[in-house]
């Protein structure tokens, strides 16, 4: 299997609609959505090129056995259940051999440089989410208690991660306004927000899985006002020693998580754009404990009612020894940022060019919306 | 209230350490302090073994069953595999019995929640509070950040970390690479070499067998030189050979003593690598004394005296820590060859002169206004009364996204200003000081709090007619000067 450009899974070929992107001082109703996924998905167990002779010789003991097939090619991970439904749905589409362009295996380089998006990682004290969101002066929301380099950027950015503390009645706003003199000028921006969320929102759950929280994102993004924007932290894929029950774990959790958010999207999924960003993929070949080390390519899901699903885009690179990154990752032959940069350009309306120069200071970056979107 | 209502000293303390409790005075020479508290011998805690005897605290030392030392939690570890199946089996037909033994069980092994009530206890009572903060730093620095490391890391905290703060770097870092807690955490456990017997071994049974390089990398990337080193995946791959052979899952009295060196320094030669390794173009022979040459070399690198004390200067000094400030760390190391004492000293003599602005830790702003108010909002040991209720314990920091016994990335947590900063942090901040209030058995009064911390009369919160006493203490505690440390 060399070189497969674009294998298709549905019988039924799409119709390429035209869409018009719309004028930026439009009302926006599309929204993006982030899985966050922490530690390095080794991509080559989540979307399985079981075509590849290669995969049994350098990782046997990796693969699951009862793998959930898309065609004779590819096939998902057996925990990625609903994914794999919205796959032959055509609602998901599988990215492979993809990667920013980082190939020096550090988990903290790599997750800042895949949220600053900048010439290198550390460089950047804003997120490429959050320097799109100023271009068009619109909010993103972080589902976690801290705001995270990606949507850092535009001041109306805020966060969400429910309170579980005894002994306190809450927060309410003359309480908040009580404190705006005693705060340092960021802290009452933050109180400002904090504040004005009081005003819109009452949230009822005080569950804190990620679960939990695709959900309440999907709420909050469904709203005519809500957020544009928003991130969900999955963790723990930094599979180094037994990895097929922790990953296997994890990828289940994923699952939830998005099938949790389509549903509470509801309508709002068609125009909805979810994505899965990892700093790094995994080596080839299984490690000595059963496990698989920092490595460079691996796979991406880009999911919504938008979305050319039900397919796996990939320039396949092959994993022959010869044709793995420095003879042990699987190589990105598709810069990852082009995929961000669609997702953009599709959720927020602004042109491929000025993203590219703008957003990832990267002005030759290809662009690949049309092969990703309806 | 501006900054300008905080005095230089109290701002100092609260940079350096932490708010004396109420009842202690404020130290009119904080440098002097600083320096006496750096220099002082460690002496034992001393705090409330139990909330339900207050308000009239009956203070205790911390007792030392519960700091048995690494071998013995690790034969508890064992002890606990042993009983918990054997419950399993017993009262297989009784779910809720086995679920009762179960808990007995771990209660009885698992020293988890203990050691971080103590870890809460030092912050909120220790007398020397400058030690607290350094160790913070470090047992930050060397990160072990998942359930199973937690085990020991109590143990890690007090016998590698506090009882390393006045050595050199080199030590502490061959101290914190050989805890138990960190060979778990970062899968050296399992990090085993193909040509070792073990490995040979293996592979002919058909297992699955090898290096794993997470530690090996982190050693590097995170806890000495970092990434500025330049160093290669080759380099990484050897130092992981150098590695291999440390730790194991736990420690089975029946089998371990003729194969472990010690249960302190795990060291198992039959798992470990036969070849010479070179590592940044120096070469490793076999055996355990590599690691402590490698771990040394490592602490006498350039990069790793630079990426140190930037870190320190970043979380005590400023945010954008100036070239004087790194230097003069830097050069302190060097004249000291990489003596912390010495190091330490130096931070907190610029800490008077060159410090900035810093939004301090959650974790220590909890503690601040704990002491600060002479609350005790902490179980004590005495309070722990099952495993499972133990788990209270750590939901205070955890809340606050700060806790040490909370599952998270081996970087740890940040040390920049921003990234604590959000409007949840906010409500997060707001609720604990209604907890405390509500909670921590307050007795002192707004004006008392404000008489111990000096502010002087003008800058005093105006008590609002009808203001309910938490919502006071809220506005006492939640703002500028609690939260941060100014220039």
């Amino acid at each position: 299997m060399k070189r497969r450009r674009f294998l298709q899974l549905g019988s039924a070929a799409l119709a390429l609609a035209h869409v018009p992107v719309w004028a930026r001082s439009n009302n926006p109703n599309r929204r993006l959505v982030v899985f966050f996924l922490e530690g390095g998905l080794d991509g080559l167990s989540a979307l399985v090129p079981k075509g590849e002779t290669a995969l049994e010789s350098f990782r046997e003991s990796l693969l699951p056995g009862d793998l959930l097939d898309l065609n004779a090619h590819w096939a998902l991970d057996p925990s990625l259940r609903s994914i794999h439904k919205m796959m032959l749905a055509q609602d998901i589409l599988g990215v492979h051999a993809t990667s920013f362009p980082y190939t020096k295996r550090s988990h903290f380089e790599g997750q800042n440089f895949i949220q600053g998006a900048g010439k290198a990682p550390f460089s950047e004290d804003t997120g490429w989410i959050g320097r799109a969101l100023d271009l068009v002066n619109f909010g993103g929301r972080a589902m976690s208690l801290d705001t995270p380099l990606l949507l850092r950027g535009s001041t109306s950015i805020d966060n969400f991660f429910p309170a579980n503390v005894p002994g306190s009645y809450g927060v309410n706003t003359e309480l908040l306004k009580s404190l705006e003199a005693g705060l340092s000028s960021e802290w009452q921006t933050a109180n400002a927000k904090l504040i004005d969320r009081l005003n819109v929102q009452v949230f009822q759950s005080k569950d804190r899985s990620p679960r939990a929280l695709s959900e309440e994102a999907g709420r909050a993004l469904k709203q005519k006002d809500g957020p544009l924007a928003a991130m969900i932290r999955l963790s723990g894929y930094d599979t180094h020693a037994t990895q097929g029950t922790r990953l296997s774990g994890n990828l289940a959790e994923l699952d939830n998580c998005v099938d949790a958010l389509k549903r509470s999207l509801g309508e709002t999924w068609d125009n909805t754009t979810f994505i899965t960003l990892t700093e790094f993929g995994r080596t080839v070949r299984v490690n000595g404990s059963s496990g698989s080390d920092h490595g460079y390519g691996t796979c991406m899901f880009i999911g919504g009612g938008a979305v050319k699903g039900g397919a796996v885009l990939a320039d396949w690179p092959g994993l022959a020894k010869s044709d793995q990154f420095e003879k042990r990752d699987l190589m990105a032959t598709l810069d990852a940022r082009s995929l961000c940069a669609a997702a953009l350009e599709h959720t927020l309306g602004i042109e491929h060019d000025e993203l590219a120069e703008r957003v990832f200071f990267e002005p030759n970056l290809k662009r690949v919306t049309d092969q990703i979107y309806l | 209230m501006s900054s300008s209502t905080k005095s230089l000293e109290l701002n100092y303390v609260m940079r350096v350490g932490l708010i004396p409790r109420l009842g202690t005075e404020l130290p009119a020479d904080p440098v002097e302090w600083a320096m006496g508290q750096l220099n002082a011998v460690n002496t034992p805690l001393k705090s409330p073994a139990t909330v339900s005897t207050l308000p009239v605290p009956d203070y205790r030392e911390w007792p030392t069953d519960f700091d048995p030392g690494l071998k013995e939690r690790l034969i508890n570890l064992w002890r606990w595999d042993e009983a918990r199946e054997k419950i399993r089996k017993e009262y297989s037909h009784d779910r809720r019995a086995q679920q009762q033994k179960l808990d007995e069980a771990q209660f009885k092994y698992d020293l988890r929640w203990q050691d971080a009530a103590k870890f809460n206890h030092y912050g909120a009572y220790s007398d020397n509070s400058v030690k607290q903060r350094l160790a913070h730093f470090w047992f930050n620095h060397f990160t072990v950040g998942s359930y199973d490391a937690f085990y020991t890391a109590g143990d890690m905290y007090e016998n590698r970390i506090l009882k390393n703060l006045d050595g050199t770097f080199a030590d502490l870092l061959y101290e914190a690479t050989t805890h138990y807690s960190m060979l778990r955490y970062l899968d050296n456990i399992v990090n085993i070499s193909p040509n070792s017997e073990q490995g040979r071994n293996r592979r002919q049974k058909g297992k699955q067998v090898g290096l794993n390089d997470n530690l090996a990398r982190e050693v590097m990337e995170l806890h000495s030189c970092s990434p500025a080193q330049g160093y290669t995946e080759d380099d990484i791959h050897n130092a992981a050979r150098v590695l291999a052979g440390w730790g194991d899952y736990n420690y089975n009295p029946r089998w371990a003593p003729q194969d472990w060196k010690s249960a302190e320094y795990p060291y198992i030669s039959k798992r470990s690598d036969t070849g010479t390794k070179v590592i940044l173009g120096k070469t490793y022979g076999r055996g355990s004394s590599a690691l402590k040459e490698f771990t040394n070399d490592l602490a006498n690198l350039d990069n790793t005296r630079k990426h140190i004390c930037y870190k320190l200067a970043l979380h005590f000094i400023s945010d954008e820590p100036s070239n004087y400030v790194t230097d003069a760390l830097e050069s302190s190391w060097r004249s000291s060859n990489g003596s912390l004492a010495q190091v330490h000293q130096r931070l907190i003599e610029l800490a008077w002169t060159h410090g900035e602005r810093k939004v301090l830790w959650p974790s220590h702003w909890l503690f601040n206004i704990v002491r600060a108010s002479n609350a005790h909002y902490f179980e004590g040991y005495e309070d722990i009364l099952s495993w499972q209720s133990g788990r209270d314990v750590v939901k205070p920091l955890t809340e606050l996204g700060n806790s040490f016994w909370q599952e998270r990335q081996p970087n740890g947590f940040p040390l920049q200003s921003r990234e604590w900063i959000s409007l949840e942090h906010l409500d997060r901040r707001v609720r604990f000081a209604q907890s405390v209030w509500n909670q921590g058995l307050v007795q002192a009064s707004s004006d008392q709090i404000m008489d111990h911390l000096k502010i002087p009369l003008k800058a005093r919160l105006q008590k609002r007619p009808g203001a309910i006493g938490s919502d006071e203490f809220v506005r006492l505690t939640v703002n500028q000067w609690m939260m941060e440390v100014q220039a």
